[in-house]
């Protein structure tokens, strides 16, 4: 990757995005990876935070230690240099266990009216895909998976849930997502985990990674109860 | 050894706030931190401490709390009558507390936070690299939370000997200007003329259901040229989103760390600690400066910082 290819823009004083130019990469899930990797191994004592988004790549910085123009030729200087050729990350393959159960499957039947399809097909169409981690954000531990199949494109709720319980597994748009707290939320609920993938008290609180592989294994509900009360003893 | 406060009323909501958490927006956990950055760092200044140490961040209506120690503190932010033993005392200015003190903070006058700083450290483990904070998930802070009546809470203080006022020059008057300056945001382009227009001539009323994860404005709606379907990406302190009902929400401390909302602005870092003090239903007025100005401004106040308490964080 070069310089040439990225664009960089500021949002408001304290923050930058780099995304990469059309017709450059054509992965911007390694492409993001790579750019995090070699700007976090710098440690700039002048970043605070560098969040990898879907095909972007926040950075906040201490507007009192550096300004944007500064800061900008410093990361351009970081990404000419290229210290690590290649991410280093492998990718990692997650199989999560999914009931479709219309006790967890908030919005199934919902969901099958809205796109014409028969529960079965749309769990099908769901239990398919090799999905790909986009990014962790909005929520602590909230999964963005990309990959999601055609025939599943559907819009947000129009009025969020207040709650939406934890290990939900809604879809919105072209992605899939995993709800890993009880939270609000709009997306339309197809399923739930049993598994915790998020924990408080383990530090980084989530092993899945961006740029990850899921692939979901459909169960019944006397299994989803074992595996939870399994996992609570 | 026996140094703690007690709760003695626990007020509308307290919370254990250090400078921020950094580092774990990456998993979707907010930066939490007090929402009055300034008056923070003032009420640290006023007590020796780091001025990243935690504190107190103190909303609407302060609690009643008991001192089994000696100690030194400060209290700054909103205008609040505050009262030692029921003896009305000053903020902005470093008090001293006798063992058995009862301190009584009342609501907030001309803003919404007031912040306490106490020197020394309040004995609680870090979580995820800071004290702060995050109720939402039961990170940081006292037990994860707000503080409650009857809790009590381990202090290990600092013996200082110095005691100091705020400059007048840093002593923020909240009330007297609800004109806050923004940048344009990635997505300012998505909005038409008569828009941008509404955006810097209207006035936005500051909705009910604001709170640390973020200000809501109402009164105001705007309107985007196109519904886009946007995809999700940064959002930082002080980012204006614009949700489809066209009411704006400037995002907070506790705020969520990506969003797929237009960010049609960023409030400059020099107006964010005033901005949080806006009581809710007061108006305010947007104003775009350039990112040049706004550096400009961070530039003078951290001269102004240094100047006047030496150092900044």
């Amino acid at each position: 990757m070069v310089v040439n290819s990225i664009e960089i823009k500021n949002l408001g004083d304290s923050g930058i995005l780099i995304s990469l130019k059309k017709g450059f990469g054509n992965n911007p899930l390694k492409d993001i990876n790579y750019l995090d990797q070699l700007i976090s191994n710098q440690n700039l004592e002048e970043i605070n935070d560098i969040v990898p988004c879907i095909s972007t790549l926040g950075i906040l910085y201490n507007p009192y230690k550096i300004n944007y123009e500064e800061l900008v030729s410093k990361l351009k200087e970081i990404i000419d240099k290229k210290l690590i050729s290649n991410p280093i990350s492998s990718i990692k393959k997650w199989k999560i266990p999914i009931c479709y159960d219309q006790e967890f499957g908030l919005d199934i039947d919902e969901i099958s009216n809205k796109l014409k399809l028969s529960i079965k097909n749309l769990i099908n169409y769901h239990k398919q895909s090799v999905y790909q981690v986009d990014m962790i954000g909005f929520l602590p531990g909230f999964l963005y998976l990309g990959n999601l199949n055609n025939s599943l494109y559907l819009k947000r709720k129009e009025t969020p849930r207040v709650s939406v319980p934890e290990g939900s597994i809604g879809i919105a748009g072209n992605q899939t997502g995993i709800y890993n707290l009880n939270s609000p939320g709009g997306w339309n609920i197809i399923g739930r985990t049993p598994l915790k993938l998020f924990s408080k008290y383990k530090n980084p609180p989530i092993e899945i990674k961006r740029g990850d592989n899921v692939v979901f294994y459909e169960i019944k509900k006397d299994e989803f109860e074992k595996i939870k009360s399994d996992l609570t003893k | 050894m026996n140094d703690y406060i007690v709760i003695q009323r626990e007020g509308f909501y307290t919370t254990i706030q250090d400078n921020k958490r950094i580092g774990y927006k990456r998993y979707g956990i907010p930066e939490s931190g007090p929402m009055d950055e300034n008056s923070y760092m003032f009420s640290n200044w006023l007590v020796g401490n780091n001025l990243n140490s935690e504190v107190l961040e103190i909303t609407y209506n302060g609690p009643k709390i008991k001192f089994t120690f000696n100690a030194k503190i400060a209290i700054c932010g909103s205008l609040t009558n505050i009262y030692l033993n029921k003896i009305k005392i000053k903020m902005n200015q470093t008090i001293k507390i006798k063992q058995n003190d009862i301190l009584d903070i009342s609501s907030c006058k001309n803003g919404n936070r007031v912040y306490l700083a106490i020197a020394g450290k309040i004995n609680i483990k870090t979580h995820f690299n800071s004290k702060s904070t995050y109720d939402k998930c039961s990170i940081g802070g006292y037990k994860g939370r707000k503080l409650l009546k009857n809790d009590k809470i381990k202090i290990i203080a600092n013996e200082i000997d110095e005691v100091k006022k705020l400059p007048e020059i840093l002593s923020s008057k909240f009330t007297e200007n609800n004109l806050i300056r923004i940048i344009p945001g990635p997505e300012y382009n998505l909005l038409d003329q008569e828009s941008k227009n509404k955006l810097t001539n209207g006035f936005f009323e500051i909705d009910i259901k604001s709170d640390r994860m973020g200000i809501r404005l109402c009164n105001n709606r705007i309107k985007l040229l196109n519904k886009i379907n946007m995809e999700s990406s940064l959002i930082t302190k002080g980012s204006i989103q614009l949700p489809p009902d066209g009411n704006p929400i400037i995002i907070m401390s506790d705020g969520q760390t990506t969003g797929g909302y237009p960010r049609i602005g960023v409030v400059s870092k020099v107006d964010i600690s005033r901005l949080s003090q806006i009581k809710i239903r007061n108006n305010i007025k947007f104003k775009i400066i350039s990112l040049r100005e706004s550096e400009n401004l961070i530039k003078y106040n951290k001269n102004k910082f240094i100047t006047n308490l030496g150092t900044i964080y």
